[in-house]
């Protein structure tokens, strides 16, 4: 009976031993699927576009004189309408840019789960207030929810796992604190974050899992709700696990057994917690893995029910027999001894029968036994060699060894993964595969491994045959033989380098992208400073040349000039506007750049505006004999900024009269006002014409088409660009048509604007 | 009527003083803002010229110390100077109490009229 009681600790010994690690394995997988996960989402909070959505909406805030009042009146008016509705406050904050951006991302599908990979986005600025949301939350004023007072303080926040039982989506939420460049605290952007691609996970495993099959897998989270289960159970083990069984799972992995006290039924349970519990103690599962006692226990419940009845059958026996004393009995008992005998030896020997149908019967009992316990070894050994399987078939590499460190066996993922050959690796030291900066772990690893008989996700540096390292993690068990003493090492090691590699790139690609985009922003600002510093420096001494210039020009001033010194006067006067022309051209590039022009619009008559233009130029054209003129006809009045548009009128002109013929030139400016709503505004030359390839670029900064040093037409190559910018900020378009050698023709569009 | 010219250049400073003196009126020149402060603070301008950039106490600070004693009212400023002014930048300036802001190069035509406006 000892032998059977035995077995029956091996059995469970082995189960609960091969359990626990396919246990944690599970929950290794499961892990890197959610931290990945995690990972995403904290990356793409640091987005730019939410920032600058987060930086908008405090400006606006700081603006009011009491932003805390005014979030709880729009709290208070958010949450007092039903949930269905979105008043117009709500629709103007759900149909912003920004929250169609979080709507683009929260709809990107995981492949492989096969549904969304986010649900509910929204972000808030730095006073709790929703900025963006992809759906209506259920209240406007969050800087009174712990997510939002922690994220801001701590940067990150991680929230529990929850089931939504009518969806059957598994998530958690993340809130991520959003900075500008230089750290200051912007607002805080949370998702929800669905990792219902676990459940596929566990399912798969099922599958995979050989040995003595499990009756249920179930995955739980900190609350101790169920997250998953195959037995669609609502509650760990159809009870409440806070009450009777959270202290039982305690340790970070381990089993335990209970009585289920409706059927009488015993059940093995073996666990394992998350190691992502590290992140945020919220963030942890528990994966459990339940075996019904008397499966698990059938063969060994089958000897030992044989047993008794042969054993109180041969009691009675026999004490019929002395009662008897017959030699009838004795010579048919001695046969059964004889073959009992030899079964002790190992061998089996069927006893025949004698006649008596008293011994007969015993003799058939007797066989029946000795058949049942060959049929209950052979089970035996299938079921070793399913765990030898289970050993040889693991995608993690698994070394067992002895108490010296030497190595007994491993599996062929090891000897794939460190590309050695069996004959090559045992009988070595463990230390052949491990990294000389990992040495000193192994015995720290032995020395916390005599607390408990089992150690977790160690990590270390393990090498190839070759050199080349892989970091790993290790999970180390002791393992002991029937007496219980220490027999050994078993070592599951688990290749970490994927997840390694991917998270040192991602350091490094996020330290490239920041020192870049330090790098842009400072050269932005040299920029912007270069140029109103030059401005500034170029202005300075333009000031006394031309305001000198000015003042001979007057004889009132300093008396008449003769005529070659008023010659020299004008060619200093004329050159230095064309200087503060080029100046205030440099500017307005620069403005353009920074969005920074700025429009006064007014109500003004286009024919009185047309004439305007006209007689600026006239005199310069009759100067230079160059046939000008207005075909403007259009007399309504339109909405514009009358300055700006005169500022490109008059390049336009500029860049005509620089291209018509001497004598022959010929320039036109005109409107066409039925284009709907736009007034088309036009400069028509003779002039040479503009090459087709090269009319595209017309429109660029500095661009001159004609680069050569003898090149007839000076100038900075900005007048178009800025044409360009004023153009398209008034909300028109600007376009060339040319033919070469005929002439050209500017057009450009504008809003007749609102003239109410 | 007298004319305080607050610029560090001294070629615009000499320059505006010589135009202004032959157009009659009665000139003094600071190069230093903190003596030009000190100046205006001491005796009654009926215009002051004020250029905005210069070393250590710029314009601003004049404008800012003379607001802060309640004397801005009293000097008639015309802000003249280099840098481009925003109108929100010019829209300050007038708050605080400033005539008018002048950009360079401004003509001697405007620069006439407007200091005849100014008092």
């Amino acid at each position: 009976m000892y032998i059977i009681y035995e077995y029956k600790n091996t059995i469970i010994e082995r189960t609960e031993l091969d359990s626990e690690k396919l246990n944690s394995i599970m929950v290794n997988r499961i892990d890197s699927y959610a931290t990945e996960r995690l990972v995403d989402t904290v990356n793409f909070a640091s987005d730019s576009a939410f920032r600058s959505a987060a930086n908008l909406s405090n400006m606006q805030f700081s603006n009011m004189t009491n932003p805390e009042q005014y979030i709880d009146k729009m709290d208070a008016e958010w949450t007092s309408v039903p949930q269905q509705e979105i008043t117009p406050f709500m629709k103007t904050l759900l149909d912003n840019q920004y929250s169609q951006q979080l709507r683009q991302i929260s709809n990107s599908e995981d492949v492989l789960f096969n549904g969304k990979v986010y649900g509910e986005i929204f972000i808030t600025n730095a006073y709790g207030a929703n900025v963006a949301e992809t759906d209506k939350t259920s209240d406007y004023k969050q800087s009174d929810e712990v997510w939002w007072q922690e994220a801001k303080k701590n940067g990150v926040y991680i929230g529990g796992i929850e089931l939504d039982n009518s969806s059957g989506n598994i998530s958690f939420a993340v809130a991520k604190r959003i900075d500008d460049a230089s750290g200051n605290f912007l607002g805080v952007i949370k998702s929800v974050v669905n990792i219902g691609q676990i459940v596929n996970i566990i399912k798969t495993q099922m599958v995979q899992s050989p040995g003595t099959n499990p009756i249920e897998y179930e995955l739980i989270n900190a609350d101790g709700n169920v997250l998953y289960s195959t037995d669609n159970h609502e509650k760990p083990f159809s009870i409440n696990v806070e009450s009777e069984y959270a202290d039982q799972m305690k340790d970070f992995s381990g089993h335990f057994t209970y009585t289920d006290p409706n059927s009488d039924e015993t059940y093995l349970v073996t666990y394992s917690h998350s190691q992502s519990s590290k992140i945020s103690p919220l963030f942890n599962w528990i994966f459990i893995t339940k075996y019904k006692s008397s499966e698990l226990l059938a063969p060994v419940m089958a000897i030992s029910n044989y047993m008794l009845v042969i054993i109180f059958s041969l009691v009675i026996s026999v004490s019929i027999l002395v009662f008897i004393a017959s030699n009838r009995i004795v010579k048919p008992i001695e046969a059964i001894q004889s073959a009992m005998s030899d079964y002790n030896d190992g061998k089996v020997t069927e006893v025949r029968s004698v006649g008596s149908s008293e011994i007969d019967s015993l003799a058939e009992h007797f066989n029946k036994m000795i058949k049942t316990e060959q049929a209950n070894k052979i089970k035996i050994l299938e079921s070793e060699n399913l765990y030898k399987g289970l050993f040889e078939l693991s995608p993690d590499p698994i070394r067992i060894s002895t108490l010296d460190l030497k190595i007994i066996e491993v599996n062929k993922s090891f000897l794939d993964k460190f590309g050695y050959s069996r004959d090559e690796i045992v009988g070595k030291s463990i230390f052949e595969t491990i990294d000389n900066n990992s040495k000193e772990t192994v015995d720290i690893v032995l020395e916390k491994l005599k607390e408990g008989d089992h150690v977790e996700n160690i990590e270390m540096i393990y090498h190839k045959k070759d050199g080349t390292k892989i970091p790993i993690l290790l999970s180390l068990s002791l393992s002991r033989d029937q007496e219980g003493n220490p027999s050994g090492y078993i070592a599951v090691i688990k290749d970490v380098s994927e997840i390694y590699e991917a998270r040192i790139k991602i350091q490094k690609s996020e330290e490239k992208i920041l020192n870049q985009y330090l790098k842009l922003r400072q050269i932005d600002e040299l920029k912007d400073e270069f140029a109103s510093m030059i401005s500034h420096e170029l202005t300075t001494p333009l000031f006394p040349i031309k305001f000198h210039a000015e003042m001979l020009k007057d004889p009132s001033i300093f008396g008449k000039l003769n005529k070659e010194q008023l010659n020299s006067v004008n060619e200093i006067y004329e050159n230095s506007i064309k200087l503060d022309k080029l100046i205030s051209d440099i500017l307005d590039v620069q403005k353009l750049e920074q969005n920074g022009l700025k429009f006064t619009k007014t109500n003004f008559k286009l024919d009185e505006f047309m004439n305007k233009i006209y007689y600026n130029s006239k005199t310069m054209m009759e100067n230079k004999s160059i046939k000008f003129e207005n075909s403007a006809k259009d007399k309504i009045t339109i909405n514009s900024d009358s300055s700006r548009l005169e500022q490109v009128f008059s390049n336009l002109i500029k860049n005509a009269v620089d291209f018509v013929p001497e004598k022959t030139g010929k320039i036109e400016i005109g409107t066409k006002s039925d284009v709907d709503g736009y007034v088309k505004f036009y400069v028509k030359d003779n002039g040479i014409g503009i090459p087709k390839e090269k009319q595209e670029n017309l429109f660029k900064k500095f661009y001159q088409i004609d680069t050569s040093v003898k090149r007839r037409h000076r100038g900075s190559g900005l007048g178009l660009s800025i044409c360009k910018g004023i153009v398209e900020g008034l909300g028109g378009k600007i376009w060339i048509e040319s033919t070469e050698g005929l002439g050209t023709i500017a057009y450009f569009t504008i809003p007749k604007g609102d003239t109410a | 009527m007298k004319i305080l010219i607050v610029d560090d250049n001294e070629s615009i400073a000499s320059m505006l003083k010589k135009f202004l003196t032959i157009k009659g009126y009665d000139c003094t020149t600071s190069q230093d803002g903190r003596n030009a402060l000190d100046i205006m603070l001491r005796e009654k301008f009926d215009i002051v010229i004020l250029d905005l950039a210069m070393p250590e106490f710029t314009g601003y600070d004049i404008i800012n110390e003379l607001e802060k004693n309640g004397k801005i009212k009293e000097q008639n400023i015309i802000v003249l100077t280099a840098s481009a002014i925003t109108p929100d930048q010019s829209d300050t300036l007038l708050k605080q109490g400033v005539k008018s802001c002048l950009k360079k190069p401004v003509t001697p035509e405007i620069l006439l009229k407007v200091i005849s406006s100014c008092h």
